[in-house]
């Protein structure tokens, strides 16, 4: 009787482990994008692949800027976030409990990117009049930070003394610039090549800057499920990159956490726009 | 007795299976009826929206093609094959519309998309910097606008999201430079119908021909498969603004359940035709309703699905129960009484077969007896005479009529003074009557005969029946005759009496006391 009783005990124990195990729900921050719908459309064929994967119940936890996500992982709220270099540095200065797992390609295969200045082919561009740029978020690597730092490497200009706006995003960012609301735009090298097709040019690009990547909240999720987060997104097949939505489209590496040292935290970031 | 109770059982039951059924009927008629109203109701609110963004679309297209600087660029994009000079015309392009396009969103134009005259991408307003693609093969509506020159309007499936589609080709200076299309979203439909009839949830379930299919691969995940039907694709409740609310509300998704496990639902759904699946639980009612949702082809694209709770419905079913159960109640009442009637009726012919019976016995009786019985009713002066009376007084029954005259004609004219005294007395006095008499029958013959007879009176002491009895006697008298006769010759003296009065006495007792006869020695 005993030997039974310990057994239903051992067996419930076990399952509501095992139970538990598979009932677990992860908290994945998209990129915070001003299109919700859009940027979730992005992630969701990773997600559910992810959710196949491992067993895992993933939900989006869709926050509007980078300092919602430095909360959210502070909370326990978010478990994951897809995060640009720049965003990266700044959290894990005032969270250390983050570290990415794995790089997400650019379209050359490789897990650097740049970011860019662009305005439209048949607007002037004169360094010595004021003009108005487009900006991404405070916290994105493309936003204030380089677009700062290209203006006064390549043209000798101070941000700051020009009319500046975040748009939320990089397309954002470069079609208002197509609106005819802003004359330059600092995005990613790789969206701002796409609005070519629009007759939108490169005036200035960044030196070569450590991908996007996923990052995981090392005090909600165990090694143990990191390591299997890790091993399931860099084993997924490369025929099945362009099913995993654009964000994937070009592959997932493996991090090389040295390539965050050329990031720069040092710099000052207004929160908001001067216009 | 005991069959017939059961084949009318059997009868009344089916008569109640077929009444029931017929309300059954007449109810699901009702409810027919209502559902058929509600489509129309939609179904004409549905188009009149389509109508309404076609004016619209009519609207911005006219705009365009009345933009000088639009068509100028068009006519020179149309010539110019340098990619970066079509870049920056393009970019020039965006810039002239896009203002147009603001207020068109806002109008939940959802795209607002031109095409080269050969049928590719030259600018998605939504989407500016996709394009150059070839849509010739996947888009009819592009097809059809570059090729024949008319305008499509209709639903259909595309690289991005499926909608409702309005594309005219643009034909400037005779020269046909492309076509432009406007796109309206379900999310702008569905806004509109919400507006108009609110008490419904709406929903849109696409064919996967006209949704995942022509879908960019970056976009597929846009869609899932409806909890409907898998045949069928609905915008991606996790991604989808419009849908998430329609498809992860409980009821809904509990309605859906059931509809899709509803009687013949798969072959509803397979007609591509308009129609309602009602859900009844408990002391709620709720109607699906499906609105076929043609292509530009005019072939079945989808179903534009809408849910909503109908108190209507409860009111005909409640109604409709009321009528049941009054049938059935009416159905076993009139069995009831029809078990009564039948009941009475057969204890009234087994009381009427009784007395035939007996009848029959008395007639049989009497006539072999020689008596027969007579009543008489004061108040109605009537008479019955059982048939033996008749035998007796040899009368024809036919033509008979009995009253007290015709009584008194057959009596022996010695007798009459005697029966008339007698029968007045025990009036009279209201005693039995008893008298033997004669009778002369209408051939002459002359009969004795024994009456017997009693009276009924009233509260007053009115006489209001006489019944009475007469026997044939004849017989019996003409053996007493006889017997008289036998003892008469006799030499002795023979008397009868009954210890009071003497009843007779032969003729020697006469003739030794020196009478004639009895009444003589009485006296």
């Amino acid at each position: 009787m005993k030997i039974l009783f310990l057994s239903i005990l051992i067996i419930s124990i076990f399952s509501r482990t095992l139970f538990a195990e598979q009932q677990k729900t992860l908290y994945f921050a998209p990129l915070p994008m001003k299109n919700e719908k859009k940027v979730i459309e992005e992630f969701f064929p990773l997600i559910e692949y992810m959710e196949k994967s491992l067993a895992l119940k993933i939900k989006f936890n869709y926050k509007k800027d980078y300092n919602d996500i430095l909360k959210g992982f502070m909370d326990g709220s978010i478990d994951m976030a897809y995060l640009g270099p720049l965003p990266y540095v700044v959290l894990k200065s005032e969270y250390s409990y983050i570290k990415p797992i794995v790089f997400f390609n650019q379209k050359n295969g490789t897990t650097s990117y740049r970011c860019a200045i662009s305005k439209f082919s048949l607007d002037k561009f004169d360094p010595k009049k004021p003009f108005k740029v487009a900006l991404t978020q405070p916290l994105s690597t493309c936003g204030y930070y380089i677009t700062h730092k290209l203006l006064k490497e390549k043209f000798g200009i101070l941000l700051e003394n020009e009319k500046y706006d975040y748009k939320m995003s990089h397309t954002n960012a470069l079609t208002s610039v197509m609106r005819e609301e802003f004359l330059l735009a600092g995005s990613s090298l790789e969206i701002a090549k796409k609005f070519e097709s629009l007759g939108m040019e490169v005036i200035a690009q960044s030196e070569l800057l450590p991908a996007f990547a996923m990052v995981i909240n090392t005090k909600t999720v165990s090694a143990q499920e990191i390591k299997k987060i890790r091993e399931t997104l860099l084993s997924i097949p490369p025929s099945n990159y362009k099913k995993m939505g654009v964000r994937v489209e070009y592959g997932l590496s493996p991090v090389d956490e040295t390539l965050y040292k050329s990031i720069d935290i040092k710099q000052e970031i207004p929160l908001r726009g001067n216009l | 007795m005991k069959l017939k109770i059961f084949i009318s059982f059997v009868l009344f039951t089916l008569f109640t299976v077929f009444l029931l059924r017929y309300i059954q009927q007449t109810e699901n008629q009702a409810i027919e009826d209502f559902n058929a109203h509600s489509l129309l109701t939609v179904n004409a609110t549905y188009n009149a929206v389509i109508d309404t963004y076609e004016v619209a679309a009519k609207k911005d297209f006219n705009f365009l093609i009345s933009n000088t600087k639009a068509l100028t660029l068009l006519h020179t994009l149309k010539n110019t094959k340098d990619m970066p000079k079509r870049n920056i015309l393009r970019g020039e392009l965006y810039r002239t519309l896009y203002k147009s396009y603001d207020v068109m969103k806002a109008m939940h134009v959802k795209q607002f998309h031109i095409q080269t005259d050969k049928g590719k991408s030259l600018l998605r307003m939504h989407l500016p910097y996709k394009s150059e693609d070839n849509l010739m093969d996947i888009r009819k509506s592009i097809r059809v606008a570059n090729t024949e020159y008319r305008s499509v309007i209709g639903f259909e499936g595309g690289r991005i999201f499926s909608g409702f589609r309005y594309v005219y080709p643009i034909i400037d200076k005779d020269e046909h430079l492309g076509s432009v299309e406007f796109s309206i979203s379900f999310e702008g439909i569905e806004s509109k119908l919400a507006a108009l009839l609110p008490k419904y949830k709406y929903q849109l379930l696409i064919v996967k021909e006209e949704s995942a299919d022509k879908a960019f691969n970056s976009f597929k995940s846009a869609y899932s498969v409806s909890a409907l039907h898998n045949n069928y694709y609905v915008e991606n409740p996790e991604l989808s603004f419009i849908t998430r609310d329609t498809l992860t509300n409980c009821q809904i998704l509990s309605l859906s359940k059931r509809v899709k496990h509803s009687p013949s639902f798969d072959e509803k759904l397979a007609q591509h035709k308009d129609f309602t699946v009602n859900i009844i639980d408990g002391e709620k009612a709720y109607s699906v309703n499906f609105i076929n949702v043609l292509n530009t082809s005019k072939v079945h694209a989808g179903y534009l699905v809408y849910f909503s709770e109908e108190d209507e419905i409860i009111n005909i079913v409640n109604k409709y129960n009321q009528h049941k159960i009054v049938a059935t109640l009416l159905v076993v009442m009139v069995f009831v009484l029809l078990l009564i009637i039948t009941n009475q009726i057969a204890k009234l012919r087994y009381a009427k077969n009784k007395l035939q019976f007996i009848n029959s016995s008395l007639y049989e009786a009497q006539k072999i007896a020689h008596f027969g019985s007579i009543e008489y009713h004061y108040l109605e002066n009537s008479y019955y005479l059982s048939d033996e009376v008749y035998n007796i007084f040899g009368v024809n029954p036919q033509t008979f009529k009995p009253s007290f005259k015709t009584f008194l004609l057959h009596i022996h004219p010695d007798d009459v003074k005697k029966v008339y005294n007698s029968y007045k007395q025990s009036i009279k006095d209201k005693t039995i009557y008893t008298i033997q008499h004669r009778l002369i029958r209408d051939n002459g013959e002359v009969v004795f005969v024994e009456e017997h007879a009693t009276h009924e009176f009233n509260e007053d002491g009115e006489i209001v029946k006489s019944i009475g009895t007469i026997y044939d006697i004849t017989q019996q008298m003409m053996a007493y005759k006889n017997l008289e006769r036998f003892i008469d010759l006799q030499n002795a003296i023979v008397i009868l009496t009954d210890g009071i009065e003497f009843q007779f006495a032969n003729k020697s007792f006469y003739n030794f006391f020196g009478f004639e006869n009895l009444e003589t020695f009485t006296k």
